[in-house]
């Protein structure tokens, strides 16, 4: 069995009464696709928000490559690998597509605190920026103003930002949402091409892309963990099946 | 804030070529009035470096200038003028870290709790120089002398002379824009850029938000000191309403004004608004109400500053998406 990337224990978290995360325990495994679907409001995104340090745990432990990182801050944790996407796009829309990846591969430079030499002459950012923009299929665009981009366009844009920190563990909220089904097909085929050097950990709503890509599925209900294995057991489970996938698959 | 488009760049160059000449020809008031709005406009670049450079809109940003201002007091010996080459260093060192302590405290906000707390600041400051007679209360303080130039012994430039002290402060005011210019391209302007336009982002993508937050407070904060070293040199003469809210609202004034999207715009602003203050004085004993109405029109029509006016035509393309 590969040795795990991430590791969570009993992680939990309350706002004021409500535990929105409650005792999760996941296992990411090396260069594996994990992912965690569920009802809305069923905690995925909070765990998404926990996971990336956006969000300080109440409980619970987090670990990266064995390491505890528990309550680090969100730019301590992207500078150990981990990237972030977010479900609503999340990126700098009045700077153009080049600037915005530029912010991503900048950010892999020991320090910003640079004063004096022009950002735009330090060759290595230039060719991060680049090769992330290349990787979400943006080359062509990179001139173009992000807010003008098509939904599809910024929800790439959107990976390019991440993908520029060249980060190890993707944490990937809803990659494909509102998506047309051409888009979609093409962002599986990015995720697909991912994997190869990276670990991922995605929520997702497109049932087909889930089961298309995944080798593990979480299934959250409630901010608990409801079931955890391989695709073909997710889809036979009879608590699944009741408690969410039922509806998805009729529909 | 957008690199300075060409035609305002000229319409820049244009200008410091204009106010060099001045001092050959205008009388003693102008070349006065005109280096006063030359330490106003450095003192509203310091505040659109934050405003503009990082968002965060500070209402207290005259602490740091009057700081400035009774630095050059307390720092001048009995009996003679202090040397600038080490008061300005330690005006703006001693600002830097005034801000420090202040912005980490407050860039630990934002929005209306930064205002907040700026204002707050802002008004301490106001009162301990206010109320604490050895600071010269609320009557303020003279300096006898004005700083030195000197080097080997020998004066090289003379403060006391008006048109030196003018074309010291047009030199410090055109470094300052470039400085801030070249700030901008760095690895650290363009980080400070992507905070204001997404902090959350730049925190996810690993930047530690908070401390190019304070270190840019504290630069915006030396910067507005040495803006008040300067004014206190012109004047010789310091009080506590340099520290009041009123002036920090008045070069709040100067950035929106100018623009908040070039990097002109807060010099545009300080010598717009000082000038047509000038003028409207001269025209009508109501000149404070022909202010307001005169700074309410240019919100209205150039929404995004004076700078548009040179830049391009706001009235045609007001509906095209606003470019950071």
């Amino acid at each position: 069995m590969a040795d795990a990337v991430l590791e969570t224990e009993a992680l939990t978290k309350r706002f004021g009464g409500l535990v929105a995360v409650d005792g999760v325990g996941l296992r990411v495994a090396a260069g594996e696709v994990h992912a965690i679907i569920g009802p809305n409001g069923a905690g995925k995104t909070t765990l998404l928000n926990l996971l990336s340090g956006a969000l300080p745990p109440s409980g619970g432990r987090v670990r990266f490559h064995g390491r505890d990182v528990t309550g680090l801050p969100a730019h301590r944790l992207s500078r150990l690998g981990f990237g972030r996407s977010f479900q609503r796009t999340n990126i700098f829309p009045e700077f153009t597509v080049h600037e915005n990846c530029w912010l991503g591969a900048q950010s892999r430079l020991p320090s910003s605190m640079r004063f004096v030499r022009p950002a735009k002459k330090i060759a290595a950012v230039a060719a991060r920026t680049d090769l992330a923009l290349t990787m979400v299929g943006l080359g062509g665009r990179a001139d173009a103003v992000a807010a003008s981009l098509s939904h599809g366009e910024q929800r790439q844009l959107e990976l390019g930002v991440m993908l520029a920190t060249e980060p190890t563990l993707l944490l990937l909220d809803e990659p494909m949402a509102g998506m047309s089904a051409a888009e979609s097909s093409r962002m599986v085929d990015l995720l697909r091409r991912l994997r190869r050097d990276h670990t991922l950990v995605l929520i997702e709503h497109d049932m087909d892309a889930v089961f298309a890509v995944a080798d593990v599925i979480t299934v959250m209900v409630n901010g608990a963990v409801l079931a955890s294995g391989p695709p073909e057991k997710i889809r036979e489970s009879r608590a699944v099946q009741d408690a969410y996938l039922g509806g998805t698959e009729a529909a | 804030m957008t690199p300075t488009p060409r035609i305002l760049g000229w319409v820049a160059l244009a200008a410091v070529i204009l106010l060099a000449l001045v001092p050959q020809f205008a009388d003693r008031y102008y070349i006065q009035l005109l280096t006063r709005i030359m330490s106003s406009a450095i003192f509203a670049m310091s505040l659109g470096l934050l405003v503009s450079g990082a968002g965060l809109v500070s209402l207290g940003h005259a602490m740091f200038f009057g700081l400035g201002a009774y630095l050059l007091v307390l720092l001048s010996p009995a009996g003679e003028g202090v040397s600038i080459w080490w008061a300005v260093p330690a005006t703006m060192g001693i600002v830097a870290a005034a801000a420090l302590v202040t912005g980490a405290l407050a860039v630990r906000t934002s929005g209306i709790y930064f205002i907040m707390l700026t204002l707050a600041f802002g008004e301490m400051l106001f009162y301990l120089f206010h109320d604490w007679k050895v600071l010269g209360g609320s009557d303020g303080i003279y300096v006898d002398f004005r700083p030195t130039v000197t080097a080997f012994g020998t004066t090289l430039l003379s403060l006391d002379d008006r048109p030196t002290l003018f074309y010291v402060v047009l030199g410090l005011m055109v470094a300052t824009y470039l400085a801030i210019g070249m700030l901008l391209n760095a690895p650290f302007g363009r980080t400070i850029l992507g905070i204001r336009a997404n902090e959350q982002r730049m925190e996810a993508l690993g930047y530690n938000v908070y401390a190019y937050k304070l270190v840019v407070f504290a630069m915006a904060g030396a910067i507005a000191g040495l803006a008040g070293f300067l004014y206190a040199t012109q004047y010789r003469s310091v009080n506590p309403e340099l520290f009041s809210w009123r002036e920090s609202g008045l070069v709040l004034m100067m950035v929106i004004l100018g623009g908040l999207r070039a990097r002109l715009g807060p010099a545009i602003g300080a010598f717009a608004l000082v000038l047509v203050e000038e003028a409207l004085q001269a025209l009508t004993d109501n000149w404070l109400i022909a202010i307001g109405v005169f700074v309410i029109l240019a919100v209205l029509l150039l929404p995004n500053g004076l700078a548009d006016l040179a830049s391009h035509r706001p009235w045609r393309d007001r509906k095209a998406p606003q470019h950071g």
